[in-house]
């Protein structure tokens, strides 16, 4: 393979090096959380998915809570995001005067950089008392009677806080996305469209959205990846406690939470680390997976380009 | 003469026999225009953090925003009462450095193999493996880091939570970024280029040296930005490789090796019951915006002028 006669040769073996150094990255994550989960999985098996009960001091585990946690705040954050992104996307491509993108295109692309505990902050301080003294005092007088929106504890902190903000934080991935599978439409479809007597309006229904549907997708199936992960924000807002939320407004934990409250306290005990480990691997299955349904459909709508906001800010 | 006009019939017809509904035509206006303020509106809102943040971030802590809170160690009880995050801003730069030291050499090089070396095969499965890890959660790589840099027990380096395991997983997350941009960059170059070189009779490092590097300079430059732009902002990776000093490391491994951070810094006052820790990690916020935003401005605007020089030639 290598030839060290020739310079290039040497330079290549050089190079590959480093790319032998990326691939033993990627494989040292995936080794380490099954080599230091395995305990676990041994031990619990399947129904450590669906066990409620998380309790270290009679070393019961389950992640039942957790996952149902996560799973609450993503998809609570994918519904307010995916119709507000859609909307800008839209806004940015085909109405906002042609001088003026640039400029609101970086402000969206400018929330994919602000870090996750600014966010969080930004959370404590503003969202959470706006919950706390606006929002959850009018559902407890007028839809009270409804379950799902039911008020427990009048504290500001909960699922509904967390997946406000984590709905900023994945909003700028979709929107983004959205922009560029629209403007991946051919202009000459649309202009037929138009010269038929087409609003805007049914352009981007009729011809835009059904040509750049695939691509919008794949952007939602990011910011899912996104959201499942997010971690600090989340741990800032979500209430910490390990119960499952009955209502829009009640408290929860979710996996990235407890692995940022409890791991280092969890390492004293074998079984206990293992067991976080193995929510680790849970959360890295889960954004692998996605990741690969998310770029492979990206891959042949906007071919392999990146736009600055993929890259989230910690 | 008895010839009819041509056009005065077409006109008549075309008046007659084409349908219009004027209703039907209004109401998609209509429609057209309410479509169009829902999305200035979900603009609006969408845009209204951007803003929002750095104004309450500014309001809440404008009486911190000083040069003494940038240039003194945090004093007082609790920690950080008086003084200010000179050890979260100088533990930044030791971060920002062991990431890079790791992250420069591994993500430029990988991407320089993939496009000049690399075949299909090759770069398509590299290709994906960064992909993948730029979607790893943060907090997977702390624990990542966490058993392969930090633990005293077992596997691994046994750095103690210090400057470098946390540097280190920092780099990791660096590394993918910077591939994907560098091979980006290179491929961006036009091919008569590097062909231009070589069929001058330079080899590939030559034409790396005097050609690629030369015209990717300004994408490479955007990848690095990118990359600590990204690190600069991560907490969950330190909490279990670096934690948190409140003084001055005293080395880069070991006790004593751990380091400020600012984003740790702001997520411990966060937690702490003290206003006077909340206005502080409200001024501490302003000011890491302020590094984020600046890197973000100075991106793009390395962005814009290496496509202007491009044009240029």
């Amino acid at each position: 393979m290598f030839n060290l006669k020739y310079k290039d040769d040497f330079y290549k073996l050089i190079l590959s090096v480093f790319i032998f150094g990326i691939i033993l990255i990627f494989l040292t994550v995936v080794a380490v959380m099954l080599y230091y989960s395995y305990p676990a999985i041994i031990r619990y098996g399947l129904p450590f998915l669906w066990t409620k009960e998380w309790n270290p001091p009679k070393e019961i585990f389950g992640a039942a809570t957790f996952i149902a946690g996560t799973f609450m705040v993503t998809f609570l954050a994918l519904i307010f995001a995916v119709p507000l992104s859609l909307g800008i996307g839209i806004f940015l491509e085909e109405y906002c005067p042609a001088f003026l993108r640039g400029f609101f295109t970086i402000i969206i692309e400018i929330l994919a950089g602000i870090p996750s505990v600014v966010f969080g902050v930004w959370g404590v301080l503003t969202i959470v008392p706006w919950l706390r003294d606006s929002i959850e005092p009018f559902f407890e007088k007028h839809f009270s009677y409804i379950p799902f929106l039911k008020v427990e504890e009048n504290i500001g902190y909960g699922i509904l806080a967390a997946s406000f903000v984590v709905t900023f934080m994945i909003l700028p991935i979709i929107a983004s996305i959205t922009k560029d599978s629209l403007a991946s439409v051919p202009k000459i479809i649309k202009d037929g469209a138009f010269a038929t007597g087409a609003t805007k309006l049914d352009v981007i229904r009729d011809v835009s959205l059904p040509h750049a549907y695939k691509g919008i997708y794949g952007g939602i199936v990011l910011g899912f990846g996104r959201a499942v992960g997010e971690t600090i924000a989340v741990v800032l807002l979500i209430g910490n406690q390990a119960v499952i939320p009955k209502s829009l407004f009640g408290v929860g934990y979710t996996i990235s939470a407890v692995l940022a409250n409890t791991f280092t306290f969890a390492v004293i005990s074998h079984i206990y680390a293992s067991s976080e480990v193995e929510l680790a691997l849970i959360l890295l299955l889960v954004s692998l997976i996605i990741n690969l349904l998310g770029r492979n459909v990206l891959k042949r709508v906007i071919g392999g380009k990146f736009s600055r906001s993929q890259f989230g800010g910690g | 003469m008895n010839e009819p006009d041509k056009n005065k019939i077409d006109k008549e017809d075309f008046h007659l026999n084409f349908p219009i509904n004027k209703g039907y035509i209004k109401r998609r206006k209509i429609y057209n225009n309410i479509a169009f303020i829902l999305a200035v509106v979900a603009f609006i809102i969408g845009g209204f953090p951007v803003f929002h943040i750095v104004y309450s971030a500014f309001i809440v802590g404008y009486k911190y925003l000083n040069w003494h809170f940038i240039s003194t160690l945090p004093t007082g009880f609790p920690i950080g009462a008086q003084g200010g995050i000179l050890n979260a801003i100088v533990g930044d730069l030791y971060l920002i450095v062991i990431a890079s030291c790791l992250a420069l050499p591994l993500g430029i090089g990988s991407g320089f193999y993939l496009s000049l070396f690399g075949k299909k095969g090759i770069n398509s499965i590299i290709r994906l493996l960064n992909e993948l890890m730029v979607g790893i959660p943060s907090v997977v790589w702390g624990v990542m880091g966490f058993y392969v840099l930090s633990t005293n027990a077992g596997l691994g380096f046994h750095f103690g939570f210090s400057a470098l395991a946390g540097g280190l997983t920092l780099g990791f997350i660096m590394t993918p970024i910077i591939t994907l941009l560098t091979e980006q960059a290179v491929n961006r170059i036009p091919a008569s280029y590097i062909e231009g070189a070589l069929s001058m009779g330079a080899t590939k490092w030559q034409a790396t040296k005097s050609v690629v590097v030369k015209a990717a300079m300004g994408g490479i430059f955007t990848g690095i930005l990118l990359g600590v732009l990204n690190i600069i902002g991560q907490t969950a990776p330190l909490l279990f490789t670096n934690y948190y000093n409140t003084g001055m490391p005293t080395g880069i491994t070991g006790p004593g090796g751990a380091v400020g951070d600012l984003a740790m810094l702001i997520f411990i006052y966060i937690h702490e019951p003290s206003r006077i820790l909340h206005y502080k990690a409200e001024a501490a916020s302003f000011v890491l915006l302020f590094f984020v935003f600046a890197l973000d401005i100075g991106m793009r605007l390395i962005t814009r002028l290496t496509v202007k020089i491009f044009e240029f030639f």
